[in-house]
């Protein structure tokens, strides 16, 4: 219990910091919504009405509290750009971004796992050493440069999929999980590589210690000694790096959707930047937040599960 | 030995020979194949998909203001008039209009029969609520500023609506191209309603835009039967998507994305209807100065600018006023400046500024061909010492920045015209003219537009509005460059594109073919 509260304190402060930092933010870049609304043609009485309208010329402090207050109540307010509620828009947007967010956390573990366990059963074979390489490769290269390279040679070459075609779950569930594949994979790619590499280290030491001798000579192959005791040990460091993977994955998937054009939260989050469209921005930066603090947490409990002797 | 260098020449001969007849013949070759093109039959119906680079501002005909946005909400609503693409303006929802002889009543004859998308009849109510509504001062002004001379919108009957202006205005029909919506809609910022050849269907944000064919529409229909607008927010994927077939067409290209392209595709080549410039900040040093704007102008050559940074395609412009506003456009001032290093060196010397001075020219970076031409424009002025660098700023800080607060030295930028008259273009000049943010300021020009815009012979107006291009153009209020090439890359299963001298993307003269 005292964990629990602990951990959710923890989680409240580190969210009002993130969003009041977004708010200062907005206050040193250059540029007015109420000017970037209007356009060219405004004049300034035109613009000064409507920053008074949208509650502009109030003190920062007055507008964050507002902000706070009305957050807490479940209104993020009304999208400057787009006059549609903030919610509205950003629910249409998280089904998006999650979907490719745990496709490409599938790929990680589906490309990472075989791979590294393959890799420590034939240590320093040539399956290992061709892992090794491939690994170095595929995760010095960035995931929109793979995007890319997929949009090219799927799209452009082999004409497996339309360069953005980018299909809406409203409108057929299998064609926009068809259209995700590509991204994801680019996302997955160089992260696979890492926990691949991180894996295999982790269960090779853990191959070196007693117990494996031990479970050998009572007679287990090297696959069930790998399976029942070496894994399950070695696994550790690797989970919070997979906690990680997937704050990173987030990112990375704001710069993936500009390559595929994929009207996600990433998408949404870059042009209500240059829009200066605040209530949009506050929005997205709090919700990622609060993801990447939530999967923290996780983390540390799955630690728990995982190994007893761990408090946490 | 002659002999032999005889055959060798013969020889040569031969093969130039079939080198030109190969080559006359691949041209034959092309041209063939651009008749068959046009020969293939046009189908109706059909759904085209049109990649844009910016998602819309607003849905509000009223309150859009980004260029990319008024462009496709043409084809949702309709003024009383509105622009052809000759550059006329012709009758929409009104069928016939009369201007008093004092350029003061303006007195419009509706149409019979236009219908808005919901199927309601246009009324002289809607009629009345529309132009009100942009003539409401409520906010601060007017959403049409020049609606503020609007002195009362009158019903005389059913059918007939009469305007009447503070003072005399005989150009004020080119601001009734004012999107008529239905009178007390409260939906239009997410649903809206127009009279125009395509209705709205849906939006997403960041997707797409959707529009479909209006079966009653009053006069010519739509081929097509939907348009679907795509956000293509990563300029690096246009030509990827045209290739790959999720776009059939896309305006603005590079010469580069159209090169790139191959087959499948045919371009057209228009204008972007603006006037690109160097726009220049008359209030600062050295740029205060007539001298050392005139020299930068001797300096800098647009002909070599337009080849730069678009293989030659561009129209060279010297004053402020594109071709495409034909009635306007005078074309004496276009090569009123010839580079000529000495020239600028010697007037920057009588401006006392001999050793030259530094520049710094502020660029929205997302705008490539702006960005492309001050480089040019740089290496440029060094020939004549002026130490030129490029400050790029997002377009929200360039609005605000430059725009709004006049806060920079020079900028590249381009200058479009918000309706079809002259005056969308000079009015801006005038010394206090909210939109002056080159704050050029000269009382001759002053006086000359007051005395144009009061004129109410057509004929002498005109010549007034091309003396004030003189004046912009001999002060060198700004380094004049060009109006931009527009190539518009489109599927060759889509014919009947056509420009127009505003920003406008007709989606309803766009036809299948098959």
């Amino acid at each position: 219990m005292k964990y629990v509260i602990k951990k959710i304190t923890g989680l409240i402060i580190a969210l009002l910091i993130v969003s009041i930092l977004a708010f200062l933010a907005f206050e040193i870049i250059p540029g007015d919504p109420a000017r970037t609304i209007l356009g060219t043609e405004a004049t300034e009485s035109r613009v000064q009405a409507l920053r008074e309208e949208m509650g502009l010329n109030r003190p920062l402090p007055q507008r964050y509290g507002q902000w706070v207050k009305d957050f807490v109540t479940g209104d993020m307010g009304i999208s400057y750009f787009y006059q549609i509620p903030v919610r509205d828009m950003i629910g249409s947007k998280i089904p998006i971004t999650v979907t490719m967010t745990v496709m490409a956390f599938c790929f990680i573990l589906l490309l990472a796992v075989p791979v590294s366990v393959l890799s420590v059963r034939y240590e320093n074979g040539w399956l290992d050493r061709l892992f090794l390489i491939l690994n170095q490769i595929v995760m010095s290269v960035p995931p929109f440069f793979i995007g890319i390279i997929f949009t090219v040679l799927f799209g452009l070459v082999f004409k497996m999929f339309t360069p953005g075609g980018y299909i809406s779950y409203t409108e057929s569930i299998p064609g926009f999980l068809g259209y995700l594949v590509l991204p994801s994979l680019a996302i997955a790619l160089p992260k696979a590589a890492m926990t691949a590499k991180m894996f295999r280290s982790s269960l090779i030491a853990e191959m070196r210690q007693d117990y494996v001798r031990t479970a050998k000579s009572r007679g287990n192959s090297p696959w069930q000694v790998l399976f029942k005791h070496v894994i399950r040990n070695g696994i550790l460091p690797v989970i919070t790096f997979l906690g990680m993977a997937v704050a990173d994955i987030i990112a990375n998937s704001i710069v993936i959707e500009q390559v595929f054009g994929i009207p996600g939260l990433g998408r949404t989050l870059i042009s209500s930047i240059s829009k200066r469209d605040y209530p949009v921005v506050e929005a997205i930066i709090v919700l990622i937040a609060v993801v990447i603090l939530v999967i923290n947490v996780i983390v540390d409990l799955l630690y728990k599960k995982l190994d007893k002797r761990i408090d946490v | 030995m002659r002999r032999k260098l005889m055959s060798i020449l013969l020889v040569l001969t031969m093969v130039t020979a079939i080198a030109l007849t190969g080559c006359s013949g691949d041209k034959q070759e092309q041209e063939s194949a651009t008749d068959n093109e046009l020969s293939k039959t046009p189908v109706e119906g059909g759904t085209i998909r049109v990649g844009i680079s910016q998602d819309l501002d607003s849905l509000d005909p009223h309150k859009a203001v980004s260029a990319g946005t008024k462009e496709v909400l043409f084809n949702i609503f309709e003024g009383l008039v509105k622009p052809d693409s000759d550059g006329n303006l012709v009758n929409a929802i009104a069928e016939d209009y009369e201007i008093s002889d004092d350029a003061k009543v303006y007195t419009f004859t509706l149409r019979e029969g236009v219908k808005f998308h919901n199927g309601n009849a246009v009324t002289a109510e809607d009629v009345k609520y529309s132009i009100d509504r942009c003539a409401d001062t409520s906010n601060g002004g007017p959403l049409v500023s020049a609606y503020s001379i609007i002195e009362s919108v009158n019903i005389l009957d059913e059918k007939t609506v009469e305007i009447r202006l503070t003072e005399p205005n005989t150009e004020f029909l080119a601001y009734m191209t004012t999107a008529i919506i239905p009178k007390d809609y409260a939906d239009t910022e997410t649903a809206p309603i127009g009279t125009g050849p395509f209705k709205y269907v849906s939006r997403s944000p960041q997707e797409n835009v959707v529009i479909e064919k209006f079966e009653d529409y009053w006069g010519e229909k739509a081929h097509l039967d939907k348009v679907e607008f795509r956000i293509i927010a990563d300029a690096d994927m246009v030509v990827t998507n045209l290739k790959g077939g999720s776009v059939d067409l896309v305006m603005r290209l590079t010469t580069s994305q159209a090169a790139e392209l191959g087959e499948g595709f045919h371009i057209e080549e228009g204008t972007m209807n603006l006037v690109q410039a160097l726009y220049l900040n008359n209030d600062v040093e050295p740029l205060n100065n007539e001298k050392v704007r005139q020299a930068l102008c001797y300096a800098i050559d647009p002909d070599e600018i337009i080849d730069m940074i678009s293989d030659g395609k561009g129209v060279r412009i010297g004053t402020s006023m594109y071709p495409g506003l034909k009635k306007y456009y005078d074309e004496t001032w276009t090569k009123y400046y010839e580079q000529d290093y000495e020239k600028a060196k010697e007037l920057l010397k009588e401006a006392g500024y001999e050793d030259g001075f530094n520049l710094e020219i502020t660029v929205c970076s997302a705008d490539q061909p702006h960005m492309d031409t001050a480089q040019v424009i740089i290496e440029q002025l060094k020939n004549i010492g002026v130490n030129a660098t490029i400050e790029p700023v997002e377009w929200e800080a360039w609005l605000e920045d430059v725009y709004a607060n006049r806060e920079f030295q020079s900028t590249v930028v381009g200058v479009d015209a918000s309706n079809l008259s002259a005056r969308a273009m000079l009015e801006r000049f005038t010394s206090d003219a909210s939109g002056n943010f080159i704050n050029f300021n000269d009382e001759e020009y002053d006086a000359l537009f007051q005395k144009a815009i009061a004129e109410t012979d057509e004929e002498e107006q005109v010549k007034l509005y091309k003396e004030l291009e003189g004046i912009l153009s001999e002060r060198a209020a700004n380094v004049y460059i060009q109006d931009l090439a527009n190539l518009v890359a489109i599927s060759d299963n889509f014919d009947g594109y056509e420009f127009y001298p505003l920003y406008v993307q007709d989606m309803s003269t766009i036809y299948m073919v098959e």
